[in-house]
C-alpha cells in the first residue's frame, strides 16, 4: 500500500521554568538547581533516563543563571579560556553519550573552580559509571553533586504528554491521552516519542487523534496496544 | 423601523450575508441578520446588514428608502429565500412590529410576518484596536488566496494548519508579504511586493472560512481593499461591505524548515502535458491512494500506476532533465492541483530523492512556491 509521507514540519517546545512539571520523580533535581548558586562543589550532575526532563530543566537553570551553554565538539584546551569568556556558569549536555575531550574538559573545571563558577553536566548514568580516561578527571567529576531525575509515576506520565501535545499545538481528546497513559512505559522518553509518532501518523493519513489512532501507533512503536 | 428597499440590492446583500450565517445553531440569534435602518440629516437613507458566527462578522450597507429608522433581526436564510423567490424589481417594505415581535415583509402582493428576536440581544464583534493598515488590489489578493487556499489542511487537529499564513517577509533583499498554507503533505508559498504600511504587521493565520468569504466578495470588489489588524484580529473593507474576523491562536510552523534549498535535481517538464497525462495514468490508481509513480532518465519521464484491482498504465513524456536516474511516487491528485496553479508553459521540478520533500514551481515565474511530499510506493 503507498503511503503518504509528512512534511517534518518543525514545532517549538516551550522550554520556561513555569512549563516544567514538578513531580516525585524531579523534585530532587528542582530543589538542586533552585538552591544555586549555593552548591558545595563547583558543579552538579543532573542524570536521568531519556526525556526525564533534564534539558527542560537545565534550559531553565540556564537562563536563571545567565549559563553559557557549550557543545562537546568545540571544547578544545587551547579554545577553552575564549569559550568560558568571563562566564561563571556553564551548561554541558549529555556529557556521558558525547563527552568532552577529557584534557579541556579538566582545564575548564579548574578554571572554573579558580573563580568560584559552576558547572550543569546532564547525563544518561550516574558520574561513577562515565567511561573517564583521565583519572584526574574523572575523580574530580565523581566528587561533584548529582541528582537522579526518577522514573515518573503515572500522573506526571500524563501531564508530560499533555504538554507535548500542547507544545505541537495538537488537539487531542481526553480519553486518547488517557488510553495512550495506561498502556506506556513509565518513561518520558516514551512519552516524547509517542507523541511524535501520533502527530506524524495524524499528518501522514490527515487523522484525527483517535484512540483507533492511537491503538496504531503504540503497536507500531512496541507498546501492548 | 420602517423601510423599503429594492430587492436587487436587498438580494445581493444577503448573498454575501448568508453564507457567514451557520445552518445549525445552538444560539438562535446567530441565525439572524441583523437590520440598522437609518438616515442621515436630510439625506439618503441607509440599511446596514449584519450577520456572524461569533469568528466572523460580516456588514454590508446598501441604499433604501427610510420611513422610520430602527433596528430589528430576522432569520437570515428565511429573509435571503423570500427575496430570492420575488420578481425582480420588486420593491421590498420592511417593518419591524413590537407588539407582534415580528418584521412584517411586503413585496406586490406577497405578505409575510417573520419571527423577529431583540436587536440588543444581537452580539456585536468588537474589532479591538487595529493598529496595522495597508492597502492591496482586489486582484492581488485574489492571487495570494487562489495559489494557497487549495493547500489549506481540514483536519481539525492542527488548528493552526486550517487556514492561510500571511507574514511580512524578506525574500532575497526584497521586502515581501507572503502567504502559506499547507496540509503537512504540500505546501504552497507565494509573495507579492509587500504594499505600504505592511512593515510591521503580526504574522497572522487566518481561517479558512475567512478564506472563503473573503474569496466569494473579491469578485466583485474593485479596486482596493483596505486590510486593518491587530493580533488577534483582521479586517477588510470593500466599499460597502466590511469583514471582521478572529485569526487563529496558534503559531504557525516555521515553514522555511521544509523547503529544500540542495535539491539538484532538476527537471523541466510542459504543464499541460504533465497534468493530461498524470490524470490519464492516475485514472488505474486505487482512489484511496492515488499514487503514481515518476520515473526519470535522460530527457525521458515515464509515469505509471497500477492497481490490484484495476490493473495497470505507463505514458511516457518528453522532458528537460540531465540528472541521474530516479523514481519518484506522488498522489496524483497533488500534482494536479499544484499543476493547476502554474501558469506558465513549464513546470519546474527540483528533486533529491524518493523520501524527500519535492520543489515545484513555474519556470517563469519565482512568486510562487510549492513544495510537495513524495509517497513511498
Amino acid at each position: 500500500m503507498p503511503a503518504q509521507l509528512p512534511l517534518a514540519l518543525p514545532h517549538r517546545p516551550s522550554l520556561g521554568g513555569s512549563d516544567f512539571l514538578v513531580a516525585d520523580a524531579n523534585r530532587a533535581a528542582v530543589a538542586w538547581l533552585d538552591a544555586w548558586p549555593d552548591w558545595p562543589s563547583p558543579g552538579l550532575v543532573v542524570w536521568g533516563e531519556t526525556g526525564c526532563g533534564k534539558s527542560h530543566l537545565a534550559a531553565t537553570w540556564q537562563m536563571r543563571a545567565a549559563a553559557v551553554r557549550l557543545a562537546a565538539q568545540d571544547l578544545a584546551v587551547a579554545s577553552v579560556p575564549t569559550l568560558l569568556g568571563a562566564a561563571k556558569a556553564i551548561l554541558l549536555e549529555d556529557v556521558d553519550r558525547k563527552p568532552p575531550e577529557p584534557v579541556a574538559w579538566l582545564h575548564l573545571y579548574n578554571l572554573l573552580a579558580e573563580r568560584g563558577g559552576h558547572m550543569l553536566l546532564t547525563a544518561r548514568a550516574a558520574p561513577a559509571r562515565w567511561q573517564i580516561a583521565l583519572p584526574d578527571l574523572a575523580s574530580r567529576l565523581r566528587a561533584l553533586a548529582a541528582v537522579e531525575i526518577a522514573a515518573p509515576d503515572e500522573s506526571l506520565v500524563e501531564a508530560v504528554l499533555v504538554k507535548h501535545f500542547a507544545d505541537r499545538q495538537m488537539r487531542v481528546p481526553t480519553e486518547t491521552v488517557r488510553y495512550i497513559v495506561t498502556r506506556l512505559d513509565r518513561s518520558l522518553g516514551a512519552v516524547a516519542r509517542i507523541a511524535a509518532d501520533l502527530d506524524a501518523a495524524s499528518l501522514a493519513g490527515k487523522r484525527p487523534a483517535s484512540i483507533p489512532l492511537a491503538r496504531e501507533v503504540l503497536r507500531d512503536a512496541g507498546f501492548a496496544a | 423601523m420602517k423601510i423599503t428597499i429594492e430587492r436587487a440590492a436587498l438580494l445581493k446583500a444577503l448573498g454575501h450575508i448568508q453564507s457567514v450565517v451557520e445552518r445549525r445553531n445552538t444560539i438562535p440569534i446567530l441565525s439572524n441578520v441583523l437590520l440598522e435602518a437609518s438616515s442621515a440629516k436630510g439625506g439618503a437613507g441607509k440599511l446596514a446588514l449584519t450577520a456572524t458566527d461569533m469568528d466572523v462578522a460580516f456588514v454590508e450597507t446598501v441604499a433604501a428608502e427610510i420611513a422610520k429608522p430602527g433596528t430589528a433581526t430576522v432569520q437570515a436564510h428565511t429573509l435571503y429565500e423570500i427575496v430570492r423567490k420575488l420578481p425582480e424589481g420588486a420593491q421590498v417594505g420592511l417593518e419591524w412590529s413590537a407588539e407582534k415581535g415580528q418584521v412584517a415583509l411586503r413585496a406586490g402582493r406577497s405578505s409575510f410576518g417573520l419571527a423577529a428576536l431583540p436587536a440588543d440581544d444581537f452580539p456585536k464583534m468588537a474589532a479591538g484596536e487595529l493598529p496595522h493598515a495597508f492597502e492591496i488590489g482586489a486582484g492581488d489578493l485574489k492571487t495570494l488566496i487562489d495559489k494557497t487556499r487549495f493547500a489549506i489542511s481540514t483536519e481539525e487537529t492542527r488548528y493552526y494548519l486550517n487556514g492561510i499564513y500571511l507574514h511580512a517577509a524578506n525574500s532575497n533583499g526584497v521586502k515581501v508579504l507572503r502567504a502559506v498554507a499547507t496540509d503537512g503533505h504540500r505546501l504552497a508559498r507565494i509573495e507579492m511586493p509587500l504594499p505600504e504600511g505592511a512593515e510591521n504587521i503580526p504574522g497572522v493565520i487566518l481561517p479558512r472560512k475567512t478564506v472563503m468569504e473573503l474569496r466569494k466578495l473579491i469578485d466583485e470588489a474593485q479596486g482596493a481593499v483596505q486590510v486593518t489588524l491587530s493580533d488577534t484580529r483582521v479586517r477588510f473593507a470593500f466599499g460597502e461591505a466590511v469583514l471582521v474576523s478572529k485569526l487563529i491562536d496558534g503559531a504557525f510552523p516555521d515553514y522555511e524548515r521544509v523547503i529544500p534549498s540542495g535539491n539538484d535535481k532538476a527537471m523541466e517538464v510542459d504543464r499541460r502535458l504533465f497534468a493530461a497525462a498524470v490524470d490519464r495514468v492516475a485514472t488505474i490508481s486505487t482512489e484511496k491512494s492515488r499514487a503514481v509513480k515518476l520515473a526519470l532518465s535522460k530527457n525521458l519521464l515515464t509515469l505509471t500506476a497500477n492497481s490490484p484491482d484495476a490493473g495497470t498504465a505507463s505514458e511516457e513524456i518528453e522532458i528537460a532533465y540531465q540528472g541521474a536516474a530516479l523514481e519518484i511516487g506522488f498522489n496524483a491528485r497533488y500534482l494536479l492541483d499544484i499543476a493547476e496553479q502554474l501558469e506558465g508553459e513549464n513546470a519546474a521540478f527540483k528533486m533529491a530523492d524518493a523520501a524527500s520533500p519535492t520543489i515545484l514551481g513555474d519556470s517563469a515565474d519565482a512568486s510562487a512556491l510549492y513544495v510537495l511530499m513524495p509517497m513511498r510506493v
